[in-house]
């Protein structure tokens, strides 16, 4: 009997993990060292630093060598090392407009206050696979650095602040209120701490949404961009940079800087709204750790989305969104399948029979009706 | 937290749960009978709930010291404790919860002299108790349970009452529970 | 790695540094505490909570997991169980889990565990008022069914608004001529919620009205908390003229023990092509096989 026997399901589940560890190892290459997954695989540090829900580079490293590059696992592992570590505190609230950018564009105007700045983005690569990066030893590297390197034209400057886009707009007149200063929530909700109840607040839904999964979000959000929804987006502004973090100092109460985290913000204008009888644009905003574009990007169709007067899609249901793009929820649930259920099975296996012997039942009748 | 305390604080609220859903029932603390009142609600309040005290203005800062709970008024507590046997016409202004969360009714904690299992007391039913029970609480205005049956009229809307006495025991009154007067 | 590794190599060569007894952190605690005095206050209903994440994914047990560890203490012996088995890999698993991070011992006997926690079965023994049975929910909300707006199905407990569930089971009915709803068969608590009593079967509803034993729901992905306390009303919804029906087992026996009044699992022998039927509970047939070979 399987592998749910009384005796020996104890042994199963220890060779299992035996079995999984061994899969990365068994191979000749070397073992992966966390730091090269650090540098060299960044992009999906970042990821699930994300949605692990957890800024901590060298542990989101770990998790993805502990799950052989399943997203998705490390970002569970990291979430769930989240859950045990006290909670020494809240920042005051971080202004983005201190970010020391790395990368800043915006598609609603041509040039912006501070420039276009394109930074490190694959947008403009084209999607060759570059089969010289199978021999990528330390000298290739060097040359490679030489000669990115060699043509700096002296004294180029980065501006200290860049003027944020909608603030322009703002300014006009064109934007809705900043929804921030009007209707001001009493306390930061927590979603960790206190259970999302519907309509949820603001500080509730962003929060969410920047700890929901990429891939989920990007297909609520394209579907949205498609058609389904009126939203028209446009991008206002992305940034990534890193932002400084700021607390109350514990004994002089002074604000005092504990760092920086890198983000990605992205702001989206959308079609009129206006209360007030002034038509303006309304805004979206999206937020996440680390460089990921889409994600942000999607977060602000999607904080627009769930604000619509009366949902027309599943985009747009605020429920519907933020019940289903967490991806530990998910993916547990989705793995869940996989867990016995004979017993239930075996329930339905009943009521399918019954329901069976009365169709039959029936149609004996009706036969019976038409031979006499 | 010391290991003790934790696990001091899982005994607690075991003894708690047991007289919630045996209502009636009386039930000793862990280390009655010198268990008090901050030891009874140290399992189960924290800087996230608030409460208030009718009648001791000590206890109150006794209490936000220890649990970090807030302290607010009659209307807004989540925890209300009532020194002093009677909560009377205060007891309505208490929170009874909405039809879509009555689980924001709140828990109203009595300081009393005596709980007993006796024949004279108050006669009990409903879930939690198999037929009827007679619980007997020393220390309480007998109109109180008027109140308690008034607040509770409309279930689900309702408070859940726990009642500490003298000797470190407890016993609960939740909203569920049919009060009737002997 | 087994979780009882992960967790030594994450706190170093100490049982268990930085993880407080009981795993979570003393708030997550004490708010789970709160919720479930208000779940047996409030027979049947779901209280919603700030569900803590666990080391094991959502939708494996998580919500059961966090009630336990809410209130055990180091003197409770801890039954798990998953479909009935106590082998059960998840069951197993739970298992190390709670017992490594609160020093519990285990047991396979129902009648000695002073906790259990199950998934899909309530154990064939009854248990007493001394025991609490925890059941791990996948779907709190009965009423999913026939509205997947969680908004809405609110109003619609609030209101006791249930017209749109009855109609459901008589469609089912005029469909099928039965209720075809097999596990997850809906309940009315101490007259007043609809509730789901999880993936049980239909065998096991009737133990749940007027129980000596309490029982607490935890579904930790959903967040809800909700309990039936013992000495309960709990009726499964059904009508006068299709009245509610359990599995039939009738004619068959457990090939193990013996046992005809027992849910009993269907097992596929390749070899022959024939059936065999299993006691579910695999602590209740171990006792019975036990007893019988001597």
């Amino acid at each position: 009997m399987g592998y749910v026997a009384v005796k020996g399901g104890n042994e199963a589940i220890e060779r299992a993990c035996q079995v999984f560890a061994h899969e990365r190892m068994k191979g000749d290459s070397a073992p992966l060292g966390v730091d090269q997954v650090r540098e060299q695989l960044y992009l999906a540090v970042d990821r699930v630093m994300g949605e692990g829900s957890l800024y901590a580079p060298e542990l989101a490293a770990l998790a993805l060598k502990q799950s052989a590059g399943d997203t998705f696992e490390a970002s569970f592992m990291l979430r769930a090392f989240r859950a045990t570590r006290p909670r020494l505190g809240y920042s005051l609230a971080a202004r983005t407009e201190k970010m020391r950018i790395i990368r800043r564009i915006s598609s609603a105007f041509k040039d912006i206050p501070g420039g276009q700045i394109l930074g490190p983005t694959s947008d403009y690569t084209l999607r060759l696979l570059d089969f010289d990066l199978l021999e990528d030893d330390e000298a290739r590297r060097a040359a490679f650095k030489k000669r990115v390197f060699s043509h700096i034209p002296a004294g180029a400057e980065i501006p200290e602040t860049f003027p944020r886009v909608i603030r322009i707009l703002r300014r006009e007149g064109l934007l809705e209120e900043d929804l921030g200063a009007g209707r001001k929530e009493e306390a930061v909700f927590d979603i960790t701490r206190q259970s999302l109840t519907f309509p949820a607040p603001r500080s509730a839904t962003l929060q969410a949404l920047a700890r929901s999964e990429t891939g989920g979000m990007l297909a609520l959000a394209y579907s949205s961009m498609r058609g389904y929804g009126n939203i028209h987006p446009t991008l206002g502004e992305l940034r990534i940079g890193y932002v400084p973090l700021t607390i109350r100092h514990p004994e002089t109460g002074e604000p005092y800087t504990i760092g920086e985290v890198k983000v990605t913000e992205a702001e989206v204008l959308a079609r009129m709204q206006g209360n007030d009888g002034m038509p303006k644009f309304s805004l979206g905003y999206g937020l996440c750790f680390g460089q990921n574009e889409l994600k942000a990007i999607s977060m602000a169709i999607l904080d627009r989305c769930i604000r619509a007067e009366k949902p027309s899609c599943p985009a747009e249901d605020q429920e519907f969104v933020l019940y289903h793009t967490d991806g530990i929820e998910a993916m547990g649930f989705c793995n869940h399948w996989k867990l016995p259920h004979y017993v239930d099975f075996l329930s339905d296996l009943d009521r399918l029979r019954k329901a069976q012997d009365v169709a039959r039942a029936g149609k004996a009748r009706e036969d019976g009706d038409a031979a006499a | 937290m010391s290991s003790e305390s934790i696990i001091r604080d899982h005994e607690t609220f075991r003894v708690i749960l047991q007289g919630m859903s045996h209502p009636g029932k009386v039930y000793p603390l862990p280390g009655a009978p010198k268990t008090g009142i901050i030891d009874l609600l140290g399992c189960l309040m924290d800087n996230e709930v608030s409460f208030a005290v009718i009648g001791d203005k000590d206890m109150e800062a006794a209490l936000a010291r220890h649990t970090g709970s807030r302290p607010a008024v009659l209307e807004e507590a989540d925890f209300v404790v009532v020194t002093g046997g009677a909560c009377g016409q205060g007891l309505e202004s208490c929170r009874r919860g909405s039809l879509e969360y009555p689980d924001t009714g709140a828990t109203v904690v009595y300081l009393v002299e005596e709980l007993c299992l006796r024949d004279e007391g108050i006669s009990l039913s409903g879930p939690g108790i198999d037929g009827t029970i007679a619980l007997q609480i020393k220390g309480l205005a007998p109109s109180e349970f008027r109140f308690l049956q008034k607040m509770n009229g409309e279930f689900p809307l309702g408070v859940d009452a726990l009642f500490l006495d003298r000797n470190g025991c407890i016993a609960c009154i939740p909203r569920s529970t049919r009060i009737g007067v002997n | 790695m087994l979780l009882h590794e992960w967790l030594k190599n994450e706190a170093g060569t100490e049982k268990r540094p930085g993880y407080p007894f009981g795993f979570m952190d003393e708030g997550a605690k004490k708010e789970i505490r709160r919720c479930i005095l208000k779940a047996v206050a409030i027979p049947g209903y779901q209280v919603p909570y700030g569900s803590r994440e666990m080391p094991i994914a959502r939708g494996w047990g998580t919500g059961g997991i966090q009630i336990t560890l809410s209130l055990i203490k180091p003197d409770d012996i801890l039954k798990v169980i998953d479909q009935g088995c106590d082998g059960s890999v998840n069951a197993v698993n739970i298992k190390k889990f709670l017992a490594e991070v609160a020093d519990v011992e285990v047991t396979n006997d129902t009648c000695a565990a002073t906790i259990i926690q199950t998934r899909h079965r309530i154990p064939e023994e009854p248990m007493t008022g001394r025991q609490i049975l925890v059941l791990q929910v996948p779907y709190p909300e009965a009423l999913r069914e026939v509205e997947p707006s969680e908004m809405e199905t609110r109003r619609m407990h609030a209101e006791a608004d249930y017209s749109r569930m009855w109609l459901y089971l008589y469609e089912d009915i005029v469909k099928y001529g039965e209720i075809t709803i097999s596990y997850r068969y809906p309940v009315t608590v101490n007259g007043r919620y609809i509730t789901d009593p999880s993936p049980i079967p239909r065998w096991d509803v009737p133990r749940l009205h007027m129980a000596d034993t309490l029982f607490l729901f935890g579904a930790g992905r959903e967040k809800r908390i909700y309990a039936i306390p013992p000495h309960t009303e709990v009726v499964p919804l059904e009508f006068e003229d299709h009245t509610f029906r359990t599995e039939d087992f009738s004619g068959k026996a457990c090939a193990r023990c013996g046992a005809t009044g027992t849910f009993l699992d269907e097992v596929v022998d390749n070899e022959k092509g024939g059936r065999s039927y299993f006691c579910s509970d695999t602590g209740y047939c171990d006792k019975r096989s036990t007893t019988c070979s001597r």
